[in-house]
């Protein structure tokens, strides 16, 4: 039986994980031409990756209520 | 995810499955090929007068029908983590399928997922020691179980 805690602090750790990759992808994309092909590229990785975080948030909020109606 | 157009190989079994490989130019310009899967859905195009013929548009997967959020443990553990989106890109289709990949290369592995009530969000939970450990920039380098930490090879 999956324990809540461990998959609440996996996905904590994993939204900070994608949060940092993010960051990094924003500053290669900052540092590029508009222009540049790769900048498309590296927008379509971060939205793939904002959109993962944004699921791993609301599962998140759907652990801490199950954990908080178990104690 | 956006949409994505390809062509090729594409044929119907006699079972009524879809069998063959796609390749497709996807929306940041990169050529991508793959086999048809479960998760990808595939409208045809053009028929044969008798079934599905080659030429079709596959659509990316869309939230919710598709490519679950992949949560790995330990989160630093770069390579356990591409292995396990290279396991899922390659059509690991539910937990057990990627569980049993995974442990070709880490034997302690295990995957579970969990649904949200009321959202259409799948998330698939895999640890590389069967169960959460710290990862190591948490324990000063420390290496919780090293044993099984090793990563795929060949590939």
């Amino acid at each position: 039986m999956p324990d809540p805690r461990e998959d609440l602090r996996a996905t904590e750790e994993s939204i900070v994980t994608d949060a940092t990759r993010v960051v990094a992808l924003e500053e290669k994309k900052m540092a590029l031409d508009p222009a540049d092909p790769k900048v498309d590229q590296l927008s379509s990785q971060i939205e793939r990756i904002a959109g993962g975080i944004e699921d791993k948030a609301k599962a998140e909020q759907g652990l801490s209520a199950e954990i908080t109606g178990d104690d | 995810m956006g949409k994505s157009t390809g062509e090729r190989g594409i044929n119907r079994t006699r079972d009524g499955r879809l069998r063959g490989a796609v390749s497709w130019i996807d929306a940041t310009g990169r050529r991508t090929e793959d086999t048809i899967a479960s998760r990808m859905r595939v409208i045809p195009v053009a028929t044969n007068g008798v079934g599905w013929d080659a030429r079709a548009i596959v659509v990316g997967m869309e939230k919710g029908q598709g490519k679950p959020a992949l949560v790995t443990n330990p989160s630093d553990d770069a390579i356990f983590a591409a292995h396990v989106d290279r396991l899922v890109e390659r059509g690991a289709a539910s937990p057990p399928e990627l569980e049993r990949g995974l442990r070709d290369v880490y034997p302690r592995a295990s995957v579970h997922q969990r649904e949200l009530a009321g959202e259409r969000i799948l998330v698939w939970y895999a640890y590389r020691e069967g169960h959460w450990v710290r990862s190591t920039s948490e324990t000063g380098g420390m290496e919780p179980d090293a044993g099984s930490s090793r990563g795929p090879t060949g590939d």
